[in-house]
């Protein structure tokens, strides 16, 4: 059938036969981000405890910081001042904090049989979770960003980084953030063939705050595990976007768009693949 | 055109069979045995578009294993499936714009937010129009009676409260077909009618054929025209649900209330299901005793207070066939 006799016929509140237009299909996902953003703020305590919470970490760190600075001597400690380092914690614990805890519910939905119901809505799963995990991001990321903003400002100063660096780091955040999901979704997926997936979930959450330069930028590792690490896709999550926002290192915005558009690539072709495979369990042996 | 065709539709599972003990972990290890479990055996049926039919059996007996191949869900191993005329494990996503699905025991609505946000994610998942799903929507509102609770987190709701929405949500985008699994469970009796009623208008309004699965009786003798019975896997009854009554036409249950302790009185077809220390309850086959006898021998040797004949009930209609052997 065309789409045009397709719109009439949704036009006139019958079911669509077929998919409408991809403009419509991209407006589905967007729909999905929307419940997920709209998810994360329905629990308004919830939400204050976690910034509380965050607030106090970043404390914590800007004292160590501080006297870590003043017993050194110096200023600037691998490119970063006090005030660089302190915000740059803001960002990658902004980021730490805003990930829903997607790998267990997915291992809940694998373990439950609720990911075969979802077969019967035209949507893809993948794309819905990713969708719905952007959202939600979204919502808890900008939240305490802007707690842990307010409250170091009221420490080291405010923001150090120029305006003109927002664009690069949105981008670089996206792509971190599409990294991280198919990580996490994967490891999610794992349910389908082991029994407990919470493992796999604290090492892959512990190898991203390490490598991924959750509490210290990479340029303070030693020299090979900095070389190392700034590969990994660990610290493309993390790390690339606090650092290009803040600015002022050798970090070229090109280069980590290239090192997280290939990591997307990689983990992308391997989530899909794990996830089929998981498919098949379900459409082969039962939900 | 049909709305769902079935022919020689089969499932079998393989499963892992492993040795109690360690050591029989270590050879399913090495090498595993596997066995095969047939789900569904050859399941050929016919759904007429509009109609509501009742697909019922006892547990394991193959209900989900058929429902999960016509929504999509599983590969069948054998025979073929048609909903809608669209082959469904192959043309799922095309096949899943016009059915519908309803599972008691899984929501599927957004638990932390209110009904109306699942709603309109549910109009952009379904790609409708927004004139026709705003329609649609004040349409549904009105026959589940959930205008009240359109904003109240689903969390916050009651089961029935929240399995009018579940329905509401399922046909928003008018089904053509819809599947509905245990849709009354653990309801209490006024949500139940108020569901039944739904479904019922609704199934004769649209003319959406309707693919009911339930353990109560309720749900099958008020809204089912035709009841097919699965069991081991095989369709074991397939008739009008006015028929399962003439099943049992020749039984009747008598059931009296006595002034003390009772007798009752030796006869052949006579079989006692209940005798307490103030009542009796027999079932009569009327073939072999007629009723009329039965109970001037009751009334003969015992004090009665109350006497009542009556059918035996839907229930144990069921039960019987379910414990009938399945055709070979």
């Amino acid at each position: 059938m065309s789409s045009g006799a397709a719109a009439v016929q949704a036009a006139q509140g019958r079911p669509r036969l077929t998919p409408g237009s991809p403009l419509r299909r991209v407006r589905k996902y967007f729909a999905v981000a929307r419940m997920g953003f709209a998810t994360a703020t329905a629990y308004r305590k919830e939400y204050m405890l976690r910034s509380v919470f965050l607030v106090l970490i970043l404390y914590v760190f800007t004292v160590l910081w501080r006297a870590v600075y003043s017993t050194t001597g110096t200023a600037v400690i691998e490119g970063f001042s006090l005030r660089d380092m302190v915000w740059y914690l803001v960002i990658t614990e902004s980021i730490v904090f805003s990930r829903p805890r997607l790998a267990s519910r997915i291992d809940e939905e694998v373990k439950s049989g609720t990911l075969a119901y979802t077969l019967v809505r035209p949507y893809s799963y993948m794309l819905f979770h990713y969708a719905h995990t952007l959202g939600e991001s979204a919502a808890r990321g900008l939240m305490s960003f802007l707690v842990g903003g307010a409250a170091v400002t009221t420490i080291v100063g405010p923001p150090p980084f120029a305006l003109a660096n927002a664009g690069v780091f949105v981008v670089a955040l996206w792509l971190g953030a599409t990294i991280d999901f198919l990580m996490t979704f994967s490891v999610g997926l794992l349910a389908f063939w082991v029994e407990e997936t919470s493992p796999f979930v604290l090492i892959h959450d512990r190898l991203l705050m390490l490598l991924g330069g959750m509490m210290l930028p990479l340029e303070i590792f030693p020299p090979l595990l900095r070389s190392i690490a700034g590969w990994l896709p660990m610290s493309m999550v993390l790390y690339a976007p606090a650092r290009l926002l803040v600015g002022g290192g050798d970090l070229l915005p090109g280069r980590v768009f290239v090192i997280q558009a290939a990591w997307v690539l990689l983990a992308g072709a391997i989530s899909v693949a794990i996830f089929r495979a998981g498919a098949k369990r379900v459409t082969v042996h039962g939900g | 055109m049909s709305a769902v065709v079935l022919e020689g539709l089969s499932k079998t599972f393989r499963t892992k069979v492993k040795a109690p003990g360690l050591r029989g972990s270590m050879a399913s290890l090495l090498r595993p045995d596997y066995r095969e479990v047939p789900a569904v055996r050859d399941v050929s049926l016919t759904v007429e578009p509009g109609e509501l039919v009742a697909f019922i059996g006892p547990n394991g007996a193959g209900k989900s294993t058929t429902i999960k191949m016509l929504t999509g869900i599983l590969f069948p191993t054998g025979g073929t499936a048609s909903v809608l005329g669209l082959e469904p494990w192959r043309q799922r996503e095309r096949l899943a714009y016009q059915i519908g699905a309803v599972f008691g025991q899984k929501s599927q609505l957004w638990y932390h937010l209110p009904p109306l946000d699942s709603f309109n994610l549910l109009a952009r998942v379904y790609e409708l129009d927004e004139t026709a799903y705003r329609t649609r929507r004040n349409e549904l509102v009105a026959a589940f009676g959930i205008a009240g609770y359109l904003t109240t987190p689903v969390r916050k709701l009651s089961l029935g409260e929240r399995m009018r929405c579940e329905l509401a949500a399922a046909l928003l985008h008018r089904p053509r077909v819809l599947f509905l699994d245990e849709p009354t469970i653990g309801l209490d009796v006024l949500a139940k009618r108020t569901i039944r009623e739904t479904i019922r208008r609704l199934n004769a309004d649209d003319q959406v054929t309707v693919f009911l699965t339930s353990h109560d009786v309720g749900d099958i003798e008020e809204l089912a025209k035709r009841v097919v019975v699965i069991n081991h896997g095989q369709v074991i009854y397939d008739h009008r649900t006015s028929h399962l009554r003439h099943m049992l036409l020749h039984t009747k249950v008598i059931d009296l209330l006595l002034d003390g302790p009772g007798t009752v009185p030796l006869l052949a077809g006579v079989n006692v299901l209940k005798h307490t220390q103030v009542g009796i309850k027999l079932e009569v086959n009327t073939e072999i005793q007629p009723i009329r006898e039965v109970v001037a021998k009751l009334l003969e040797v015992n004090n009665v207070l109350d006497v009542s004949v009556t059918d035996p009930p839907l229930e144990r209609i069921i039960g019987m066939i379910y414990q009938q052997e399945a055709p070979r």
